[in-house]
């Protein structure tokens, strides 16, 4: 394919991705939702299924890498303003980030070493009780403590990685369920976390006196107020993306992956393994418990449904939907899991048994993910 | 008990073939002295130093090294990779250098991997022509040949090679025998132990040999010197002593 032609396909199908986005996001009725999901169902599979296809795509996006990155973030800057009059719309988007940022997260355990965790609920919670814990009794406000209780909450994955990480496999998912019911029950019943009732009050951010209940005013239009949240939470998901892409693709991210393939032969290659892993325990615990400290502040409220052992369950699967150990496509299934079940409401209560087939389905015909990793690529020299 | 009070001493330079029958403890002998099972008793030398009780990354980061009988390639990684793993330990970037000059660690990786294909290159044509193929696409004989190049990557002083030759043909054994010369060509000072059930192998680059059998050393000596006493015989063929 010549260099015209490739700009054409890269143009066209990121033109084409962002309007079914747009259209699939305004869509109200359920039965237009459905017949998009089905086109979308269809593309993917196309996309899996002709080799020819995937390879002119991937070859005009690797072409025009930076221009298509450049693209995507004007057109997710300029979501607010498409969706203006929704600000529930906004919301999904914040939930979206959030949920991408904690894929990342669970990324290094599960698809760059293979450890297939359960804990994720209980670094979320600790990161959102933590942050309300400070901003109650120390007053501090939402710019320190995105530090503080990120940091905490690293402290903590940590320090769980290391009974955890002495047992592998079913072993470790099991013992990282309890550790995480543990303290789902712990933050129920105790009574500085205000048990059932949980902790509300957790001060909204300010930033040199702009107020974020306020929504921007815009060219004329006034935005709602989520606009404000969802701006500086994209510029946080943008950051941590290319962070953790840096970590994955050093030394730090060929040792997970050595784990991953065998620890046997690392340890026989002079490689430790203990501190690989529990250094992933603890990036994810610190990217998840950012993801809590910023729903707390968002939400104002935090409780126990916010370390329910559901959020562990659905972040595993959108790891495996996505691809293991493929940024982009975890990005994509993140999105994609926490929009379907906002835009079919109406089947709220059979969302466990779609997960339920959903991962079914992945392990049985595609169990390296919708989007499986690529072998890394070295410069010629 | 798998492995009974053996004695065994490999010089610098120096092939020692170690044989014996199925079971008769020479993984386990491996696995001892990388530090995989720790001995109930007994001592474990290296370079004048004692070394009982260390774990494998302490091991190998003194310089032994080993191939696998079944093989352990990093299957999902490519081949050049699988040979960087040697390198490894040596130049792990710390974690400001991984977040905030990715620019360095790339670099530092890219040398790496030129210099694992060169390595590759050395050892065999063959392997260096693809090297950014997956390893899990290798045939069998590739990927065992690759698992020796990765055990050669951290230039060890000790190489453990554990039947190298299994599942090859006799094309393959020969080739596979020219390549660990050439080892010993660029590398004169390496001791390499070799476990092999293939005879021609042994003979063909084994300086002394060393027999096990229900995990007790049974003889040392050079090829032509076992391959006669009736005790090795016995054990590999099932002699009876008064045949």
């Amino acid at each position: 394919m010549n260099r015209s032609m490739q700009w054409f396909v890269f143009l066209v199908s990121e033109l084409l991705a962002m309007g079914f986005f747009l259209g699939f996001m305004m869509t109200e009725s359920t039965v237009k939702l459905t017949v998009l999901v089905v086109l979308l169902a269809l593309g993917l599979f196309g996309y899996r299924r002709s080799a020819r296809l995937a390879l002119n795509l991937s070859q005009a996006f690797t072409r025009y890498k930076l221009s298509s990155f450049v693209l995507l973030v004007l057109f997710v800057l300029s979501l607010p303003f498409f969706f203006g009059k929704s600000p529930y719309l906004i919301h999904i988007c914040i939930m979206s980030c959030l949920y991408i940022i904690m894929a990342i997260g669970l990324n290094f355990c599960l698809g760059s070493a293979n450890m297939t965790h359960f804990a994720t609920s209980a670094f979320f919670g600790m990161g959102a009780y933590s942050s309300a814990l400070l901003s109650i009794h120390l007053h501090t406000g939402f710019w320190v403590n995105i530090f503080v209780a990120s940091a905490l909450a690293g402290i903590f994955g940590a320090l769980l990685a290391i009974p955890i990480i002495k047992t592998k496999t079913y072993y470790l998912a099991l013992i990282s369920m309890a550790f995480g019911l543990i303290f789902f029950q712990f933050i129920n019943t105790v009574k500085f976390t205000g048990g059932p009732a949980g902790l509300s009050g957790v001060p909204r951010p300010s930033l040199f006196g702009y107020d974020f209940m306020k929504g921007p005013t815009v060219l004329g239009m006034v935005l709602p107020f989520q606009t404000n949240y969802f701006y500086i939470i994209i510029v946080f998901t943008i950051l941590i993306s290319i962070l953790a892409r840096r970590v994955m693709k050093s030394w730090m991210g060929l040792t997970l992956n050595y784990i991953r393939e065998d620890e046997i032969a690392t340890s026989c290659q002079g490689i430790t393994v203990s501190f690989p892993k529990i250094f992933a325990f603890a990036l994810n615990a610190i990217l998840t418990g950012f993801a809590g400290t910023f729903y707390a502040h968002y939400i104002t409220y935090v409780g126990p449904p916010d370390a329910d052992i559901m959020i562990s369950v659905v972040l595993v699967i959108i790891v495996i939907l996505g691809g293991m150990d493929n940024l982009s496509g975890i990005a994509f299934s993140a999105a994609l899991l926490t929009i379907l079940p906002e835009k079919f409401r109406a089947f709220q209560d059979y969302r466990l048994l779609i997960y339920g087939t959903i991962v079914l389905l992945m392990l049985l015909f595609r169990p390296s993910g919708l989007f499986p990793k690529k072998l890394r690529v070295y410069k010629k020299g | 008990m798998a492995v009974d009070h053996v004695d065994v001493g490999v010089c610098p330079g120096e092939v020692l073939g170690l044989i014996g029958p199925n079971g008769s403890g020479k993984t386990t002998f491996f696995n001892l002295i990388t530090g995989i099972y720790r001995p109930l008793e007994g001592e474990i030398f290296y370079k004048g130093e004692r070394v009982t009780n260390r774990s494998p990354v302490e091991m190998a980061r003194k310089g032994i090294s080993r191939s696998f009988q079944n093989s352990r390639l990093f299957l999902e990684l490519s081949v050049a990779e699988n040979v960087l793993s040697g390198m490894c330990y040596r130049k792990n970037s710390g974690i400001f250098d991984t977040l905030l000059r990715p620019g360095r660690v790339e670099r530092q990786l890219t040398e790496g991997i030129h210099r694992a294909v060169e390595l590759l290159n050395l050892f065999s044509q063959e392997l260096g022509e693809d090297p950014f193929k997956k390893a899990g696409d290798l045939p069998l004989p590739d990927r065992r040949r690759v698992e020796i190049c990765r055990a050669l990557a951290s230039e060890p002083s000790l190489l453990l090679l554990d039947e190298p030759s299994a599942g090859m043909d006799p094309n393959e054994t020969a080739i596979l025998m020219d390549e660990i010369r050439r080892v010993r060509e660029y590398q004169p000072e390496i001791g390499i132990i070799i476990i092999e059930h293939d005879m021609t192998v042994i003979r063909g680059i084994a300086e002394r040999v060393v027999v096990f059998n229900y995990g007790k050393k049974i003889a040392e000596g050079t090829f032509q010197a076992i391959a006669n006493l009736t005790e090795v015989r016995q054990a590999y063929l099932g002699e009876r002593a008064s045949s």
